[in-house]
This record gives structure tokens, sequence and C-alpha cells, in this order.
């Protein structure tokens, strides 16, 4: 046949050049594509014929070249993707490397082109996760696993998808529950925690697999799902903070160009640095509270799971490792306090731990305080501080273990501040006269705790001004257990008060333009006004009528631990004040009712302040929802009248917290050694290229012609004399003209 | 006079002068040595020595210079003729490596080594038909390679397999493998497979093509291997050895066989197959045989053979029908399988 010209334009010697042509237009190379097919099914007989000694290059290109065009002749190469599934499954154990990384990176990329379907590729990849030898093998479907996950997330939540993997994952960790050796479990942590951390899966069900982890045998896993519940949160707002913490250049061109600067280095750096500084802050304000979804609050039984928790991991199974065992230990206390659980065996098994010379005795001192809550029997901790008291705070240990005693008792007294005897109480706060400081500090500590919820405990001298007029004038409520206080709203009269104004001045304002209608109109305003502010946040369920939610979010907000002394009265609930105003006067009554003015005094004030608390309350909390946009209001009037930094410590939250070692091992005073302060110059200096100046270092780095400084060094000094004496006599010459100078000024004056 | 500007100084000094041409020739050679004996190691006899050439040339097939690869050839061909000879004390290298070996060259780019590769294969038909199965597997390889000339040659070796070991091709699937492969080299395309926009004409040798074809169906559509089996009575047929060692291979009791397209391994199976479940198959052979007849020479008269062939077979006769249902009932359930495997 007659040879064309054209047609040693589309001569094909590649495949590169062949796939281009089929991307462009499949309808005309069918042909071709079926060749490759063919030629592809002879080199896939050829491998499976021949395994070892065969050259894989062409297979693993054609394999590449399939996968791009297979999604365009779906009707021919229907076999391709059931092809490598059935090649990987059944074979990855001896497959080459290059071939199992080529056949699931083609998987992949049928994936990403909707040739198989997201199920299909994770159903056939999960098991080989768990079987194979090959590290890096595991590490590529691990990857391909989160990122499938991942990409098929983004725009909305695939929940069929997350709930296919994570019945697959709960499945695998319950097939491995009872069994020491098996690791499989270990998978379902790793995935889980990485799909948690990035917020793709933050659901009741991914909490579900970790506790299953967590109750599991094989110690690996157990570790997993233990840490997961103890430090994930934070790990994912860290997550999210380290996506988009890096300031942008248009940021930074867009700040130097309002500070009208041009940038040095060092002025870039500290630009960079504020800018860091001011994200954060925009972030935290604008942050929901971690606490509304994390882990611990998804768990579905927290009674139950704390319950064989213990039974499992600490009473029963003793080949634990110790570490290990801290580790449960610290997730089963973190969940007693935090849920307000009730599990006394509990402190009776602790209670062996609390000893000096344990190892890591802080973190068991810090799991003991995390583990008390108001609603623990003060029976069951009793002996607890008691002991601590016995065995940490004596004459003979030495000040760092008495001031770690003293610090944990305080941790467990501000959670249930009953279970401390005022005599016990007032043998500790003794120790505020210690020689050492840190004891001294934690004694204080201790003091001021007990100064704010029950000073009638302390000694008199300890009480302080506040506590004894308190205490005189019977608004100190006393202690009982089990009781809880009622909630309230800080602030919420300065709200009353300024929303007040604000009608008024409208009122005003249309007064002026227009008498007469009034009364109908101005609430018509005022509920425009309200669904405004609904309407400008995007909320989420308008229906909800019970306003509990939204104060909850912004008073846990306000969280901040204080122990500074002078705390205000303000925090107090001012309705219990009132009424135990009212209370303490008629006990005086009846006590001695000689003195009738004091009575009629007390009982006036005492009345005045119920009335004035009542109309507050009633008022605004309990007619109207508030709108976000009156929190926001309330928060900004808050802090006008300086009430910010006095919403400190109110009993009701402390259980939620971790307790922190640093907070039972207190601020130590003593003097570091050598050793101890080199080390920290050296961490300062860790990234740091060069110590010295770099004065004549550019110099030295090539090769240069001598310069005149170092010609002058090199000179002979008795050439160089005359010129510096010269130099001297132009320093005292000037230096006696000053001095002249200024005598005449003095006597001038 | 500073310390380091002597020191510099005394260097400078003892640096010669390095212009071209000025300094003399430095380069002697060493006759200080003296010896008994000269070893060269490469001239040595030892076998150990000589397994390690082979393999090293076995792994030099994959050059990617094409006269490395010729050489590599050429010397694994010596080692083998050399094995190969009664009482040699040579390296073993038995056929089992041999073939294998160099069977991936069917693939090569180069048209010499291809040549040589076929003129090896040629100069041992004897030892052919024990590695013919990976031969093949390469041979279908080559027929859709990308490169146009591997595609052509792989015809010619596909015919040197049909004269040396017709068996071994046409059992299992290898029958409508090699017969699909064929019609895709010959550019024999079916109406489903649109051809490409410009067609490449570079591809077919009809010289070749044509008798690999014509061979390729008289092995597996005449029944001529049913040849000493007709003396046995048909009642004890069932007692002898299976024919063919892959009997069964269709009904891929093992996995990983393609069974998308096998047949079972008989002659009527395979005109079966042909006329009723591949139509357009046999349409297009006859369209191509048509289309070769208009051309001179050779060609016309194998296209005329082909025709004939399929004139002869185009229709199943009764008789046949009937013995391919009886056929099936008695041998398809794997249990059959294995008692025949016992007997």
């Amino acid at each position: 046949m007659p040879k064309r010209k054209r047609a040693a334009l589309v001569k094909l010697t590649n495949l590169p050049l062949l796939q281009n042509l089929i991307r462009r237009d499949p309808g005309s190379y069918r042909g071709d594509f079926l060749t490759q097919y063919q030629h592809y099914e002879a080199q896939r007989d050829l491998f499976l014929a021949q395994p070892e000694g065969y050259k894989s290059d062409d297979f693993v290109e054609l394999m590449g070249f399939m996968a791009q065009v297979t999604s365009c002749y779906p009707d021919v190469a229907s076999s391709f993707p059931r092809d490598l599934i059935h090649l990987i499954t059944e074979r990855h154990a001896v497959l080459p490397a290059d071939i199992r990384e080529k056949v699931v990176q083609s998987l992949v990329l049928l994936r990403n082109k909707d040739v198989i379907s997201s199920s299909t590729l994770l159903e056939s990849l999960f098991p080989i996760l768990t079987t194979t030898q090959s590290k890096a093998l595991r590490t590529q479907i691990y990857n391909t696993i989160i990122s499938d996950i991942r990409s098929s997330n983004t725009k909305a939540k695939n929940h069929k998808l997350n709930r296919t993997v994570q019945a697959v994952l709960f499945g695998l960790v319950e097939g491995g529950k009872n069994d020491i050796d098996s690791t499989v479990g270990l998978w379902a942590v790793k995935i889980t925690r990485e799909l948690w951390r990035r917020s793709v899966w933050d659901d009741a069900k991914s909490v579900e697999i970790m506790k299953e982890c967590a109750l599991s045998s094989n110690p690996k896993v157990i570790a997993g799902g233990v840490r997961f519940f103890l430090g994930v949160d934070k790990e994912k707002e860290e997550a999210v903070d380290s996506d988009d913490d890096l300031p942008t250049a248009t940021d930074r061109a867009k700040i130097t160009y309002t500070a009208q600067i041009s940038i040095s280095s060092k002025k870039k750096r500290k630009l960079e640095r504020a800018v860091q500084h001011m994200k954060k802050k925009q972030k935290q304000a604008s942050k929901p509270h971690p606490l509304n979804f994390s882990a611990l609050h998804l768990l579905h039984d927290p009674q139950g799971f704390v319950e064989s928790l213990f039974a499992k991991h600490l009473t029963k199974n003793t080949k634990l490792p110790i570490d290990l065992k801290l580790l449960v230990l610290q997730l089963t206390s973190r969940l007693i306090g935090l849920h307000k659980l009730e599990l006394l065996a509990f402190y009776s098994f602790i209670l062996k731990y609390l000893t000096p010379r344990q190892k890591d005795v802080t973190q068991f001192l810090a799991c003991t305080a995390q583990a008390s809550h108001d609603l623990v029997p003060p029976d069951a901790l009793e002996p607890i501080v008691r002991k601590i008291a016995d065995e940490f705070v004596s004459e003979g240990v030495a000040s760092a273990v008495a001031a770690a005693g003293l610090n944990s008792i305080r941790e467990i007294c501000t959670r249930a501040p009953l279970a401390i005897t005022p005599t016990l109480l007032q043998d500790l706060t003794e120790y505020k006269g210690s020689k050492d400081k840190s004891v001294v500090m934690a004694a204080r500590g201790l003091i001021a705790l007990y100064r704010e919820i029950a000073p009638e405990m302390l000694k008199k001298k300890d009480r302080g001004k506040d506590a004894t007029m308190g205490l005189s004038a019977g608004t100190k409520d006393k202690l009982r257990f089990g009781e809880e206080k009622a909630g309230f709203i800080e602030g919420l009269e300065l709200l009353e008060e300024w929303k007040a104004q604000q009608k008024a001045a409208r009122k005003e304002a249309k007064g002026e333009t227009a008498e007469g209608e009034e009364g109908d109109d101005a609430e018509d305003e005022d509920e425009d006004e309200d669904e405004d502010a609904w309407g400008a946040w995007d909320v989420e369920s308008d229906e909800d009528t019970d306003n509990e939610g939204w104060i909850e979010v912004e008073s846990d907000k306000e969280i901040e631990l204080s122990d500074s002394e002078d705390e205000d009265e303000k925090k107090k609930p001012a309705t219990k004040k009132a009424r135990k105003a009212l209370e303490a006067a008629q006990e005086k009554e009846d006590e001695d009712g000689d003195d009738e003015e004091k009575k009629t005094k007390a009982q006036t004030e005492a009345e005045a302040a119920i009335k004035e608390e009542e109309r507050n309350i009633s008022k605004l909390a309990m007619t109207k929802i508030l709108t976000p946009a009156d929190f926001a209001k309330l928060a900004e009037l808050r802090a006008q009248a300086g009430l910010a930094k006095a919403t400190g410590t109110s009993l009701r939250t402390h259980n939620e917290d971790a307790v922190d070692t640093n907070r039972i091992e207190g601020v130590s005073f003593e003097k570091a050694d050598k050793a101890a302060r080199l080390a920290k110059v050296m961490e300062g200096r860790e990234d740091r290229e060069k110590f010295s100046s770099k004065k004549g270092k550019k110099l030295k780095e090539k090769a240069h012609s001598t310069t005149n400084k170092e010609k002058n060094r090199k000179k002979n000094f008795l050439m160089v004399r005359p010129h510096a004496r010269m130099k001297q006599k132009g320093k005292l010459f000037s230096k006696a003209t000053a001095i002249r100078k200024a005598g005449k000024q003095n006597k001038g004056k | 006079m500073t310390n380091s500007l002597k020191k510099k100084k005394a260097r400078k000094a003892s640096k010669k002068d390095a212009a071209f041409g000025k300094g003399k020739a430095t380069i002697t050679t060493s006759t200080a040595f003296k010896s008994k004996s000269i070893v060269l190691p490469n001239q040595s006899l030892d076998p150990k020595k000589e397994s390690v050439q082979i393999l090293s040339n076995i792994s030099l097939l994959r050059h990617h210079s094409s006269s490395n690869r010729k050489t590599a050839l050429h010397h694994l061909l010596t080692a083998f003729q050399r094995s190969q000879k009664p009482n040699s004390n040579a390296h073993p290298f038995p056929p089992s490596q041999f073939f294998p070996s160099i069977a991936p060259l069917i693939v090569d780019s180069d048209q010499g080594i291809r040549k040589q590769l076929y003129s090896i294969l040629e100069d041992f038909p004897h030892l052919i038909p024990s590695q013919a199965k990976i031969i093949l597997l390469y041979i279908y390889s080559a027929a859709s390679h990308i490169q146009a000339d591997v595609r052509r040659d792989s015809t010619k070796f596909l015919k040197l397999l049909l004269e040396i070991c017709p068996t071994t091709v046409i059992s299992g699937p290898g029958w409508e493998k090699s017969l699909r492969v064929i019609l895709n080299v010959m550019g024999w395309k079916q109406p489903d497979q649109a051809t490409r926009a410009i067609p490449d004409y570079t591809v077919s040798d009809p010289t070749i093509n044509l008798p690999a074809l014509f061979l390729l169906l008289e092995e597996g559509l005449e029944a001529s291997h049913a040849n000493a089996r007709d003396a046995v009575p048909e009642h004890q047929k069932h007692l002898l050895d299976p024919p063919d060692p892959g009997v069964f291979d269709y009904l891929n009791l093992f996995g990983d066989l393609d069974v998308k397209g096998s047949i079972p391994n008989d002659q009527p199976a395979r005109v079966r197959w042909l006329v009723k479940g591949n139509p357009e198959i046999l349409k297009t052979m006859r369209k191509g045989c048509k289309s070769a007849k208009k051309a001179s020479g050779d060609q016309v008269r194998w296209a005329g053979k082909i025709e004939g062939l399929l004139d002869r077979f185009c229709e199943i006769k009764e008789e046949e029908e009937e013995r391919f249902v009886r056929f099936k009932r008695v041998h398809t359930t794997p249990r059959d399988m294995v008692m025949t495997m016992c007997w």
C-alpha cells in the first residue's frame, strides 16, 4: 500500500504521545487503545508467569497509561480495576515494590477519575493495610486512605462513606479486643485520630471506636485509645492553628502600606510577630468553646466506660506497665471529674500510690485532684487528704515535697471543699511560716481558697478582712454536701441599664419629631431590633426557646483561674447574699433580742437587697431570650465596668479542667546549679548560627586584597606614634575647653 | 618578613611553571619491579567465573545500548552451545535458563537483534517445545507493542512456533488469543473497533501474516490430532490419559487464568466458538481474504487457502454438535476433573 504523508505525523512510538492523543480524541484512537489493552494483558500474563526476574518497567508504565485513559473507554476496560484489585489483594506479599506502589497509585487515579467508587477502593485496601509486612506499602495505603476520606468529606460530610469506614474500623478493633498480641486495632487508632485531628470526623461514632480501643487488651492499642482521649482535642486546636496561622504576603503588604514604613529585617520580624499575635487573639475570640465537641463529651456512657476501664486495666490487669497504668489512671480521673461520676473504689485504689517515693508522684497527685468533685462523699476523700498531709507535709520532708503536698490538697479542696477537716486545715495553714518560699506560697494558696469558700474553717487570724466582715455580717454560706448553687448572669443589671438608656434616647428622638403614639410603636421597634440581632448572627436553631445553651457558652468562656487574695465580693451570687443577710438578721434576733435598733437596721438592709435582686433578675433574664448581640454587649459593658477580671473562680466549672502537674509542683525557688544554667544558655543558642559579631567575617569568606585597616595594623609602631599622640592631644584640648565652658556657665549662674 | 609570608614565598618558589610546553614530561614507566610470571584474570577457565559471566550477560540483555545487547546475546549463545556439547566441561547452561532469558528480546526495539534471535530459535527446534509457553507470552506482548516493526515481526515468531510445536500454541486460551493477535497485527479489525483516524500502514507484512494465519486455523480447526485415540473403542476412551495436559484449563480451577476468552480445548469447541460465538471474526477474515486476493503473488494463494479452510468449517455438522454436548455433560464438573487426574 502506498505510504501516505500524513501517516508519518502520528507515528506512535511512545505511550505518553498516545495518551495525549487519546485524551484529545478518544473516539478516533479506540483501536490503538485496544491494542495497548491487549499489550497490557500480555504483559500482565507474562508477569504472572514469571514474577521473579521480570523486567517490570514496561508493565509499570503500561499500568500508569491504562489508569490514565481507562475512563475514556469504560465499556472495554471495565475489567482493569478488577484486575488491579485482584493483583494487589492476592499477591501483595510477593509483588516487587515498584509494581505494588504503581498498583496503589493507579487505583487512586481510577478513584479520582471516578472509575471506581471510594468504598471499593477502601474495601480493597483495608485488608492489605493490616496484613502486609512492608512498611512502605503500609504508609502508602495509610496516606491513600486518609486523603481519600478527607477529599470525599471536603464539600459536605459524606456520611455514608464515613459510616462504612467507621464500621470497618470498629470491626477491626472489636475483632482483636481480647487478644493481647493483635495490633490491628492500632490502625483504627491511627486513622481515627488523624481524621479527628483534621476535623473530618467529629461524631460520637469515632469516639466509640476509640473507646473500644481503650478497652482492648493489647498495650499499644490501649495506649493509643487512652492518649486519644487525653490529648486529641488540644492536637486538633493546634492543627487548626497551624493551618492558617502564617500571615500571608498580602497581610504583610497591607500592614506595611498602612504603616507607611520601609521595612528592615528586624522590623519585619517584629511586624510578623505582631501580626501573629493579633491573628491568634482574633481566632481565640471567634472560636467556639472546645468543650462543645470534645471527645470526652461525646462519650455515650461515661460511667460504664470508667467502670470497665477501672476494672479491666487498673484492678485486674497486673501486667500492665506502670506508665500505661498512669495513662489509664489519668483518663479515668479526668472522666470522673468531668462528668462527676461515682467510682468509690478509685479513691482507695489510688491511696497506695500516694507516697513521696512513688515514681511520677506528681502525676498521681494530679490524678487524685482531677478525680475529686463536689459530689464525691467527703468520707471517700478524707483519707486521701489525710494521707497526703501525713506523708508529704511534715517537718522531715524536703520543701519541694511539702509544697507538692500542700498544692495537691489545695487542688482537691478546690473541687471538693468538704474533703478536709477544720483541724487538719488549720494545721496545714501553719506552714505559711515556713522558711521555704514555695511551701509558704502553697500554704497561702490554701488559705486564700478557704477564705473564699469556707472562712469559718480557718483560724481567726487567717480569715482576712473581707471574710471576717462577711462572717460577722452573716453573708457567708455554710458548706453543705451536694448543694447546687443557682446560676446567674453576671453584669445583667448593666445590660438592663444600658437598654433602658437606649430606649429613653430613642423615645426622646421620636418625641422631638412626633409626639403622641408611644407604647405599641416603641415595643414593635424593640421586637424588630431583636429580630435583627438574631438575624445578624448565624443561628442554627431559632425555635430553641431555652436560653440555657447560650448562657453556658458565654459563661464558660470567662473562666479564669486566679488564686489572688484580693478577689471581689462581686462574683458571689447576690441573691444568696441577700437571703443570707435576712437569715442572719433573724438569727441574731433570736439570740439577743436586746439590740432592737441594730436588728431593724439589718433587717431593712437585707430586705432592700432582696428586692433589688428580684428586680434585677426578673426583668431581663426571665422575660426575654438574650440574643448573641446582647451577650456581646454584655461582655463589653462588663469590661467597661472592670468586672472582667473578677469573674474568676466559680465552683461549678473546676471539675471540667484537667489538673496540670505544674500546679502541683508549684514554683521552685531553688537556685539552679551550673549545669542547669549552662543547659539553659545552650538551649537559647540552639537556633542561632553564629554566636559572635559579624565583624570581619564577611571579608574572610572570599579572597581579597589587603584593606587599609589591615595595613594600619601591620604598620611599624614608630610610624604611627606621632599620629596617635596628636589624637590624644586633641582629645585633651577638647576636654579642657569643655570644662572651661562649663565653669563659665556655672559662674554666670 | 613575617613567618606566614615566608611560608607563602617558599610555597610559591616550590611551584613549577605550569605553562604549556615549558615543563619537562614527568610520565615514565617504572621498570623497577621484577616478576616471574604475569597473570591475567580474564583468561581463566574457571567454571565459577563463567557462571558469573553468564549472569552478567543475561543482565546485559537489558542494556540500553543495542550493540551491548547484541554482544551479550552472542556470548550467551556460545555459552549455551558449549554446554550443549556432549562431555563438555563447560558451565551447565540448560535450555530452561537460556530460552526464558533471551525470550524478552522478541519485544526488543532493535531489528537486528530480533533477526539474530529468530535465527537462534530456528537453530534449536528440538529444544523449544518445552519453553514454548513463555516464548508465546512474549509473542503476544510483541504483537500489541507500540512500535510497528516489533508488531510486524511478532507474526514471524508465531509462525515459527506454529511450525515447531503447534499443540502448545493452540492449547487452552492460546488459539483464540493467537487468532485475535494475528488479526490485530494484520489490521483486519472488527467493526466495533473503530479504526484510527489515520491508519498505520507500515505494520502488515502479508507474506508472513497470511501463512501464519493459515497455519493457526489449520491447526485449530482440522481434527487431525485425534490420531491414535481413534483406534480405542469409544466406551474405553475415558480411561486414556487426556489428550492434552490442560484439558480443563477453561474451568479455571486455580484462578489467575484469563477466563474471559478461554474455550474448551478441542477442535469442535473451537469451531463452535468461531461460527456460533464470534461470527464477526469469521466475517472479518472473509473480508480480509477478499481484499488480499486483489493483490498479487503468494498473497493470493494463501488467501485462497484460508478461504477454503473457512468454507469447510463454516457450519457445524449435527453429529459434532451432539458430541460436544455429551462431552460437556460428562466432563464439566470439577469432581470429574479430579477423578480423571486420579486415573
